[in-house]
């Protein structure tokens, strides 16, 4: 109680989202005589893990690529490639996305990836801001969903099914919710009559390529690295800084050895803005495990239905709320145990249900009030939380869309597992 | 969710007055202990704890409620210990090399073919050896209530199967982040290569690593034989739990309750280890029914590794207490 | 004072910069290393860990002087003139509790690790001077609203609602 009077009234109040979370749970601590010491390690915990090293990584190389005129080329080219096109940028962008959380295995990281080029991009061709970024939060969602996927290995584990075969369910899957937002791209260009470029000719996209090359090269080497086996995907995003600041520095030397540390500063502030949220998210995450609040929380919701579709949204809606407050891979660690016998009586298939479970956090990875996406994505657009929130709306209805199809169409889940 | 009790003022209440019996024990006073820890419910470990509740729940009438978190949901081994010293916590049962951070003396359990029993290792942790290591623990406000069992580690990798040492030139076989199995591996020239066990079936995959060194169970619950193609079962190393239980919490406790906590501690070890070797078969039978390639190590090539890697023994006695120690697991293994 | 602030900026920065671009040269490195010399860095990772544990704890005091924490400002943007002061006031003031609650146990979770010796598993050095990115980063934080606080009380008792709306707001 203290801790959800005390969330609301400090979130309406304008604290900062990291301190509103914070706080409350360490009212909620104090009211409980729960070691404070406890409050800090989590902190600390949230941002001491290898994995997540990947989101500041991947927001540094974006910056450089955006100041050193990598960004600029690999958009130019794309833009000869697919500017003809109606929403041709767009599409771009969720396609890109869907590369690129074909090689992260977290969400987040996947905006900060995409987004950091792909945003700047999109407002310069004059698409709105709110747009843009809304976009971007629900393809960067991919991040999760198509393999390799932190979160479908810890429920993989906990549900003890196939990894493998998990991460083979979820591609169809995945690119299903990626060809929806390219549609979606499409309608909406079309209905905005955005304009096009011409088509280019042959020579056009040659030159385009040429200039852009060193740029192409860089999520190819990343791509690559991962896919060979050279590094893994926090080492790869380590890899991309290095070679963004060689192409910058030493081909397109747009920035000078001194200008570097400048972009890293900024992507100090923006990563530890990211970091901070999910610091404190930690402390929160922890409590309400520690409370037994979840299960207890599902248990009850639960023990009143019986109908299998029922059953079915009520837990969806359960793992969307969950998903809008908790760290994915904590509710996967909860929630798997007490869902799975129940879900398996109804006759679902414990590999669709992996999946059902991983859309739906990806979903709550872009609904206040703890989306990690939302604050990526204002992170580096540097729009307000408020305005991200409303241009994501759109898309979350396209995503819940994708959620009940994904649910009640089992095939596309085991299409590729049977 | 109310608390009852709390850890903190319950333990300053009576200050170290553990050896003398309380006379009168607050009989309706009922002790709830967190017990968290990082494995599913399924394994061994995870399911010995679920025991010692039962146990412990049965035999107290009540006076003492266990709740189990399983999964890490409270967080890694390490900072399961930190919430147990600062008194959020009460029990875990620790992997050793995550116990190393404050009693460094774990890591003797790093050392390969130290043992080549499970009957050696259960009579040292429960004999000398063990009460040594309980001492180490109690200056850390830890008290051991027991030691449980995850089974010898055996390797595995994707490039060719590993019937010698030779075979493991070359390889990059992932350890978990102890210095000495980093030593132990790079003196046969396999890598001894560090990642994340959280990124290790990627890594395994992708073939970052080539191999990686886990018992039985890892293998089979963390679905590794899915990204592996071989396995030797080789024994090198012995993977172990220590049950360990706040000091505070524990002299909070009426004599006869910490008298039934000991009982029970004992029980459960005699019935975990069992478990472990049991389970072992099926997850070895499992892991085989994946179309793993199985090699073993006979005794030859067990000799010839632990001759190969007698630098992390020098290594390991340099240290404090080392030499003392292996002293100490001699006339275990004699 | 002023020059002791910058000072302070500039250390912070630095430092904070300096700790991404080596984490990054570091694991790049590692995988360098790896690929090429089949050798790894035991405490390349914890080290690693080390320094961003660093980064983004001084970044998040960094993040306050730039006001790049994100909040829900719905509310406060409907406000004007002194109101608005006011209500930056008690967030500035919920803010520096939060800090000084999140030092303090920080400092007792130092002092606990500093206490039973735990040392870092590959890398020997003492686990403190991990957990102490979170005091310090968090009590520079508390700086930081402390001057924020300063400024709008100042600007509260001077009573300039021009002012109030650009200066309110951060
Ligand atoms: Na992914
Ligand atoms: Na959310």
């Amino acid at each position: 109680m203290v801790l959800l009077i005390s969330f609301i009234v400090l979130l309406l109040l304008g604290v900062p989202i990291a301190i509103t979370t914070g706080l409350s749970t360490i009212l909620a601590m104090m009211d409980q005589g729960i070691a404070l010491t406890t409050a800090v390690q989590r902190m600390f915990s949230g941002v001491d893990s290898f994995s997540l090293m990947a989101i500041p990584f991947f927001i540094f190389s974006g910056d450089i690529m955006l100041k050193g005129g990598a960004s600029k080329r690999l958009i130019d080219f794309a833009n000869k490639l697919f500017g003809w096109i109606t929403g041709g940028l767009p599409i771009t962008a969720v396609i890109s996305s869907m590369f690129f959380a074909a090689l992260s295995g977290s969400s987040p990281a996947t905006v900060a990836g995409v987004g950091g080029v792909m945003i700047p991009n999109l407002v310069e061709k004059k698409y709105p801001k709110k747009f843009s970024v809304g976009l971007m939060c629900a393809a960067g969602s991919l991040g999760i969903i198509i393999p390799p996927s932190i979160t479908m290995m810890t429920y993989g584990v906990v549900s003890e099914q196939s990894i493998s075969r998990l991460f083979m369910a979820a591609i169809v899957p995945g690119i299903f919710i990626g060809m929806t937002l390219v549609l979606y791209s499409y309608i909406y260009a079309r209905i905005m009559k955005h304009e096009k470029s011409a088509v280019p000719t042959f020579r056009e996209v040659l030159t385009a390529f040429k200039s852009a090359f060193f740029s192409i090269m860089m999520p190819v080497i990343i791509l690559g690295g991962i896919y060979l086996g050279f590094a893994t995907p926090t080492e790869a995003a380590a890899v991309a800084i290095i070679y963004s600041l060689v192409i910058s520095l030493l081909i397109y030397r747009e920035i000078k050895p001194a200008d570097v540390m400048g972009i890293a500063r900024k992507s100090v502030i923006t990563s530890a803005m990211i970091m901070f949220v999910i610091a404190n998210s930690k402390i929160f995450s922890w409590f309400l495990t520690f409370q037994q609040i979840p299960g207890k929380v599902a248990e009850s919701v639960l023990s009143l239905e019986s109908n299998p579709i029922v059953i079915l949204l009520a837990i969806n809606v359960i793992l969307l709320f969950v998903g809008m407050i908790m760290d994915s891979s904590a509710a996967v660690l909860i929630l798997t145990p007490l869902f799975l016998p129940i879900v398996m009586d109804l006759g679902v298939d414990p590999i669709h249900f992996g999946v059902i479970m991983i859309v739906n956090l990806a979903i709550g990875m872009l609904t206040p009030p703890f989306g990690l996406n939302l604050f990526v994505a204002s992170g580096i657009s540097g729009l307000s939380i408020p305005n991200v929130v409303r241009g994501t709306l759109p898309f979350i209805a396209v995503l819940i869309i994708n959620l009940m199809i994904i649910t009640f169409v089992p095939q596309l889940s085991l299409m590729l597992v049977k | 969710g109310g608390s009852s009790n709390e850890p903190a003022p319950a333990a300053s209440e009576t200050p170290a007055a553990s050896e003398a019996p309380a006379e009168a024990p607050a009989s309706d006073e009922v002790f709830e202990l967190k017990f968290a820890h990082v494995v599913r419910p399924t394994t061994p470990k995870g399911a010995a704890a679920d025991e010692f509740k039962r146990l412990l729940e049965e035999r107290s009438n009540g006076r003492i409620t266990v709740t189990v978190f399983p999964d890490s949901q409270m967080g890694t081994d390490q900072e399961i210990n930190e919430q147990i010293l600062t008194g959020t916590l009460d029990i875990n049962a620790p992997f050793f090399s995550t116990v190393t951070s404050f009693v460094s003396e774990f890591e003797l359990f790093d050392l390969p073919y130290l043992f080549t029993s499970e009957e050696q290792i259960f009579n040292a942790l429960h004999g000398e050896v063990g009460d040594k290591f309980n001492e180490y623990l109690q200056e850390k406000g830890l008290v051991g209530l027991g030691y449980w069992s995850g089974g010898f580690k055996q390797l595995t990798n994707n490039v060719r199967p590993v019937k010698s040492v030779e075979d493991l030139d070359g390889l990059k076989i992932r350890v978990s982040q102890s210095p000495l199995l980093v030593s132990q591996f790079r003196a046969i020239n396999a890598g001894g290569i560090s990642v994340p066990f959280s990124e290790l079936y990627s890594a395994l995959q992708t073939g970052t690593v080539d191999g990686q060194e886990n018992p039985f169970s890892n293998i089979a619950s963390r679905k590794f034989y899915e990204v592996q193609d071989y396995m030797t079962i080789s024994d090198h190393g012995f993977m172990g739990y220590a049950l360990i239980m706040s000091k505070a919490k524990y002299d909070a406790m009426p004599a006869d309750l910490q008298a039934l906590l000991q009982e029970v501690s004992n029980e459960v070890a005699a019935w975990q280890w069992e478990q472990t070797a049991a389970m072992d078969s099926e997850y070895l039978q499992e892991i085989i029914d994946a179309g793993m390639i199985v090699d073993e190590f006979g005794p030859a090539e067990k000799e010839a590794y632990r001759a190969a890697t007698a630098v992390v023994y020098d290594e390991f006695a340099a240290k404090e207490n080392g030499q003392e120690l292996l002293d100490l697991v001699e006339q275990y293994t004699r | 004072m002023k020059n002791i602030v910058n000072l302070l900026n500039k250390t912070e920065e630095v430092i904070a910069s300096s700790l991404l671009i080596l984490t990054s040269v570091l694991v790049f490195v590692q995988v360098v290393l790896r690929y090429q010399f089949n050798y790894s860095l035991a405490w390349s990772e914890e080290l690693a860990r080390l320094m961003i544990a660093w980064f983004i704890f001084l970044g998040a005091s960094m993040a306050v002087k730039e006001n790049a924490h994100v909040n829900m400002d719905a509310a406060f943007i409907l406000l004007k003139g002194k109101a608005k002061i006011a209500v930056g006031i008690l967030i500035d003031l919920i803010n520096i509790a939060f800090c000084a609650l999140v030092v303090f146990a920080g400092i007792n979770m130092v002092k606990a690790a500093m206490a039973i010796n735990s040392t870092a598993t590959s890398i020997d050095l003492p686990l403190w001077i991990f957990y102490a990115s979170v005091p310090v980063g968090v009590a520079l934080m508390l700086i930081r609203y402390l001057f924020k606080l300063k400024d709008k009380i100042i600007l509260l008792a001077a009573g300039e609602p021009d002012a109030a709306d650009e200066k309110g707001a951060s």
